[in-house]
């Protein structure tokens, strides 16, 4: 294999980075050693610029794998029409965005743009989102049925809290609040913190495999 | 289908028509209940209160259209508080964002897009300041803890911020007293916690945050995050606090809105708490299969 495909490259530069970043955490802050959390800063501005580099990538890609469905339209599929579509609006959006700005594209001033935004990607933005209340009232309808103790519990639970949420729980009986409190306070708490802890520990272990070459899943490929 | 059976397996649409009835109207039309200030909320406000003169703010709108409807009274209503607040103690407000989508919705919360906004006779540049967008999520916010002018160089406009009077004593994390961020997900506070409260642990957290968000915030309280505001609720409590000092906020479309959330809020979940009875009445009184 040509030694540029080769995967110790980037394990190297993965470590010495990694390495390097938790020093700076360390010693680097406090003026200890100041000139590792300046070199600190430019590492990380390196990121920023990658992951803005990665944007465009990824609108290309999107465009790419869109043009595609739109050149193998099959009779019957008019899935392509919403392929066309992303297609025709990505391109007016990038066109309205950094060709027709006020002020050298620092500012996204140009009305067209504001307007697609205000009236456009808000109002759809929106709209998704609160389409979950929907979907949220109709699941807890059919789930909260207490078929088992454990159910029973669940329901209860949730319906104080429920009640507690409520702007007219408090009026009904101020009682709600107190309970609802509780229950976010000792058990939801008790809850959170086992998995926040999990979590935390797991990324520790992820951090050590990552550091000693035993995780390459980030590198992408097949294994 | 026995009547029991029929209350278990009532049809979704009907349930979706019950709910478009039930909050449709008190949008339009609020019917004023009540609202009872929580605890939540009044330290949101008194923290708020209690910014020593001076002091630098650092306001994030890490959201984006979807959070808008539940975050905007949020947004609109902090954002006039930390203008009267400049006008009555002087302090001085970081306006920046981490989400490519919140970057628009700044300039239209001040430009009174959504409402009348009071700014105090605050002066840009030396009082506040919109820094925009800041590229690289969680990498963003570490280089602004380390070097604020290097993480982003040019404010909304394009000025060099080591032009701006106000950015010339903000240069770390260290010169930031409160961090408010009003946020719908990631990067949000988990981040600013690990790459800013971490290198300043005397940092100040207010949180807008999402109702369904709530159970990840709470494990954090107060140690870290001094208060946060829970969803709709949170935003019309708040706006109702924030009107006693600038009554046009109430009178504004925002401060209409937040009472109509309100409202519907209400008329929803009992609604929700009204099918989830019949569905257990129907569910327990049905005729058994053997």
């Amino acid at each position: 294999m040509a030694w540029y495909k080769r995967r110790e490259g980037p394990l190297i530069v993965t470590l010495i980075v990694a390495l390097f970043l938790i020093f700076e955490w360390y010693f680097g802050e406090g003026a200890l050693i100041p000139e590792a959390t300046k070199a600190s800063g430019q590492i990380q501005l390196f990121v920023a610029f990658i992951l803005a580099f990665v944007i465009g990538v990824g609108a290309l890609n999107v465009l790419r794998i869109h043009w595609h469905r739109i050149q193998r339209r099959k009779p019957g599929d008019y899935s392509w029409l919403y392929s066309s579509w992303i297609f025709i609006l990505i391109i007016l959006y990038v066109i309205t965005g950094i060709f027709l700005g006020a002020y050298s594209g620092l500012r996204t001033e140009e009305p067209s743009y504001i307007w697609m935004y205000d009236y456009v990607l808000s109002a759809l933005d929106g709209t998704m989102y609160s389409i979950l209340a929907f979907f949220i009232a109709s699941g807890a309808y059919r789930a909260f049925r207490a078929r088992t103790a454990e159910a029973a519990l669940l329901l209860i639970a949730g319906t104080l809290v429920m009640l507690g949420n409520a702007p007219v729980g408090g009026v009904i009986w101020t009682g709600f609040l107190d309970i609802n409190s509780w229950i976010q306070r000792i058990p939801m708490m008790a809850g959170i913190r086992g998995i926040l802890i999990g979590a935390g520990l797991g990324a520790i272990a992820m951090g050590i495999r990552i550091l000693t070459g035993r995780e390459r899943g980030y590198l992408g490929g097949g294994e | 289908m026995s009547l029991w059976e029929k209350l278990e397996a009532i049809d979704r649409r009907v349930l979706y028509a019950l709910l478009w009835i039930v909050v449709l109207p008190v949008l339009y039309y609020p019917i004023n209940l009540p609202t009872i200030i929580s605890d939540l909320t009044r330290e949101y406000y008194n923290q708020i209160e209690a910014i020593p003169s001076g002091s630098v703010v650092v306001l994030a709108y890490d959201l984006g259209p979807a959070g808008w409807p539940e975050l905007g009274g949020q947004c609109y209503a902090t954002m006039q508080h930390l203008f009267t607040m400049i006008n009555e103690k002087g302090i001085k407000v970081v306006m920046l964002c981490y989400w490519a989508t919140g970057a628009a919705l700044i300039p239209n919360t001040f430009e009174g897009v959504y409402g009348p906004m009071d700014q105090m006779g605050a002066e840009y540049g030396v009082d506040w300041v919109n820094l925009g967008y800041i590229a690289g999520g969680e990498v963003g916010m570490s280089n602004f803890a380390m070097d604020t002018w290097g993480a982003k160089p040019t404010d909304y406009e394009g000025t060099l911020v080591s032009t701006i009077p106000l950015m010339q004593n903000v240069r770390t994390i260290q010169d930031v007293y409160m961090l408010i961020s009003i946020e719908s997900g990631t990067p949000g506070f988990e981040e600013y916690n690990r790459q800013w409260w971490t290198r300043k642990n005397t940092l100040k957290i207010l949180i807008g945050a999402l109702g369904v968000s709530i159970p990840g915030y709470e494990p954090f309280r107060p140690q870290r995050i001094q208060s946060y505001l829970p969803g709709g609720k949170g935003a019309s409590e708040y706006i109702s606090l924030v009107g006693k000092k600038v009554p046009a906020i109430l009178a504004g479309q925002m401060g209409k809105k937040a009472v109509g959330v309100n409202d519907a809020l209400s008329t929803s979940h009992i609604l929700v708490i009204i099918f989830v009875a019949i569905g257990n009445i129907g569910y327990f009184l049905r005729p058994r299969r053997k």
